[in-house]
């Protein structure tokens, strides 16, 4: 196939997995198409930081550790004290960040990490148990449920999930070097549980 | 499997977690007029000690940031973890005897 650069949609864009799908009992497993996704870094107790982004990108940086809040196509998770990570559209990530970067005061970072990493989204009754199998973290519904997400490890990978539906909808995001054996191994647990 | 309390993150398993040694050494501020064997109890040296340390750990694989924690080494209990910049906590008196009354430690089945 030929791709143009000139008018390339998130369809067209690879991603690790090539958009691999897994379709089981209780679970369903499918890599998302490639989403924008920006890495900032500053103090958000800074008004004029918080301003910055809420103007830019209409979002909230002041959220509670290990939550994350979506507004319109643009998704803001908490990362660390100073780190928030943002979703946004792939088309309109270049808008965004030289927006960030002409209204964010000196001291902060914008860096596009679209392709540093990709998304899986997992939903189904088994998802917990599917995860479960390579995480430590404590995934019970009364500890981890929609709007909260968490930096944790998958086997030896680092990753990052987030639940969008209590059904359970939730997202595992990991690097994209990482992404195929993360996913080899979700598939091989599936079989298990 | 050992729960320990990431200042930022809360409760997490050991394995999201790496030690880094002692903490609360400041790096000299004399270099320059320094003797090579105070240099080299700087870089090398370290206390060492059975029973309460105070440690730097990193939360590896959850939000990457340094704190510091106050573990008894003889018994592996991790008495207090607290933010770089925070005031150390008081180290419990008869800690090693002490293994009932961590708050940042224990077994998690
Ligand atoms: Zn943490």
């Amino acid at each position: 196939m030929t791709v143009k650069f000139d008018n390339v949609t998130p369809a067209d864009m690879a991603t690790p997995l090539l958009a691999a799908n897994h379709s089981s009992d209780g679970l369903l497993m499918q890599e998302l198409s490639l989403t924008g996704k920006i890495s900032l870094r500053g103090d958000f107790a800074n008004s004029a930081v918080r301003d910055a982004v809420q103007q830019s990108m209409s979002l909230p940086v002041e959220i509670d550790a290990n939550t994350f809040d979506r507004v319109g196509d643009g998704t803001v998770f908490w990362l660390g004290p100073d780190e928030r990570m943002i979703y946004s559209d792939i088309g309109s990530v270049d808008k965004h960040i030289s927006d960030l970067r002409g209204k964010l005061p000196g001291g902060c970072s914008v860096v596009d990490v679209s392709d540093y990493y990709t998304v899986i989204r997992l939903s189904g009754e088994k998802v917990r148990a599917v995860l479960a199998s390579g995480t430590p973290l404590d995934l019970h519904r009364s500890v981890f449920s929609k709007g909260q997400c968490a930096q944790t490890r998958f086997g030896t990978a680092s990753v990052l999930l987030s639940v969008h539906d209590d059904i359970p909808v939730m997202d595992l995001q990991v690097r994209w070097s990482f992404a195929e054996y993360v996913w080899k191994y979700l598939c091989k647990v599936a079989d298990y549980c | 499997m050992f729960i320990i309390q990431c200042p930022w993150c809360g409760d997490r398993d050991q394995t999201e977690f790496s030690c880094h040694g002692e903490a609360h050494i400041a790096r000299p501020k004399n270099t320059e007029s320094m003797t090579d064997e105070q240099w080299g109890d700087y870089v090398f040296f370290r206390s060492n000690p059975k029973g309460m340390h105070r440690e730097r750990w990193v939360h590896a694989h959850g939000c990457r940031r340094w704190f510091n924690a106050l573990r008894d080494t003889a018994t592996d209990e991790i008495f207090a973890t607290y933010k770089v910049g925070e005031t150390p906590p008081e180290i419990p008196e008869s800690s090693s005897a002490n293994t009932s009354t961590g708050n940042a430690s224990g077994d998690r089945s």
